[in-house]
């Protein structure tokens, strides 16, 4: 039963899945992690940075990850299954229906619409993802430290690095990595030490 | 050599080229679809160039990972339904594989404190990627000069994030916008 319910709802993410890059993190965070609790907001955060460091689009890399942790390799398969699924059948469909496709005009109305909108989705699933880990508020135990402009201060630096300079994302991630390391480890131990 | 064996070999090196870019190409379809074209175009001269930009150009409005449909399309294109298959296939093993490693690993080191400020610090970096992604398409719609496209992103923001409206109704209604607007205008325009 759990195996169907994987299936179907992979098989939404990917069907209303347009544009490719990160359209598909908001039906993921709807679906997988907020409607059936499948992950949590903070392990999908954690897959899509990882995802982000391994090949494959994020949608087949959360459906692969959020299989195999459920129920191991067949639950990979289903969840990987269900999520390609509307590519492969839309895909032959439009193939065989070429011709025609590439003259229907309401189509070209209907992703013109759709972009925009994709963008806003996004950026509300960002939000919700993100916010709270850039708004983490409150003082380093034991010491008057404060906490909450860390994330920030990184967070322009990141951006201001990628406008600047087009630093590949590989980089940056790395980049904030050793900083967070540095920051949410290091210092407390050697604060607490001192 | 028979037809057949020979029909296997060709049907062998899709799949390996295919499972090749997916696994050496990281980040999604935007990074994918270049490689398919210099593999597909360039190296093995299956494809015209101007074959390689319809299918791109299906493979982005279908819905679903790009890297996934192109390769169907692409595959669909060179042998058929077997050949949609098998480039899907190839395209989609690698993340597979690779993922249920990394569960593993993940499962292991989930709790660490040191993974657990990395992981703090990484995702702070990656709001910052996302972000600058969203600045970029928002600069490619800006260029438009639509009002219509201006005020649904607003509009979709505050339908998903303040008043939790589904997301597949906010999507399809904008797109059903766009069809309502781009019929009204092309009326205008032929008047």
């Amino acid at each position: 039963m759990i195996y169907l319910q994987l299936f179907l709802n992979f098989f939404k993410v990917g069907l209303f899945t347009f544009g490719g890059g990160y359209s598909a993190m908001p039906l993921i965070k709807e679906y997988i992690a907020e409607q059936n609790g499948w992950l949590t907001l903070q392990e999908l955060s954690d897959i899509i940075v990882i995802s982000e460091m391994t090949p494959g689009p994020i949608a087949v890399n959360v459906a692969a990850f959020t299989g195999m942790r459920l129920l191991g390799f067949g639950g990979a398969v289903i969840c990987t299954l269900g999520c390609i699924m509307p590519s492969v059948v839309i895909c032959l469909v439009l193939a065989l229906i070429y011709k025609k496709f590439k003259g229907m005009k309401a189509l070209d109305g209907f992703m013109w619409g759709l972009r925009p909108c994709v963008i806003a989705l996004i950026a509300a699933a960002a939000a919700s993802i993100f916010l709270p880990a850039l708004a983490l508020s409150g003082f380093l135990p034991k010491s008057d430290v404060r906490l909450d402009v860390f994330p920030l201060i990184l967070f322009s630096l990141s951006i201001f690095v990628i406008i600047k300079w087009k630093v590949k994302p590989v980089y940056i991630m790395l980049a904030a990595g050793a900083a967070g390391a540095g920051f949410y480890w290091l210092m407390p131990l050697l604060i607490h030490n001192a | 050599m028979s037809m057949k064996s020979k029909d296997k070999k060709l049907y062998f090196k899709l799949f390996i080229s295919t499972f090749m870019i997916s696994a050496l190409t990281f980040g999604g379809g935007y990074v994918i679809v270049p490689l398919m074209r210099r593999r597909f175009v360039d190296e093995l001269k299956w494809l015209s160039e101007d074959d390689m930009l319809d299918l791109v150009a299906i493979g982005t409005s279908a819905p679903g990972p790009i890297a996934v449909n192109t390769a169907v399309l692409l595959g669909h294109r060179l042998f058929g339904t077997p050949g949609a298959l098998l480039a899907a296939l190839g395209t989609v093993l690698p993340p597979v594989l690779i993922n249920t490693a990394v569960v593993l690993v993940y499962n292991q080191i989930k709790g660490n404190p040191v993974v657990d400020a990395v992981f703090k610090g990484f995702q702070i970096g990656l709001a910052a990627i996302i972000t600058d992604v969203l600045l970029k398409y928002l600069k490619n719609i800006l260029k438009e000069k639509s009002v219509v496209q201006m005020l649904i992103i607003p509009a979709a923001f505050a339908a998903v994030y303040f008043f939790k409206i589904n997301i597949i109704a906010v999507l399809l209604f904008s797109g059903i916008v766009g069809i309502i607007y781009n019929i009204i205008y092309l009326r205008k325009t032929k008047e």
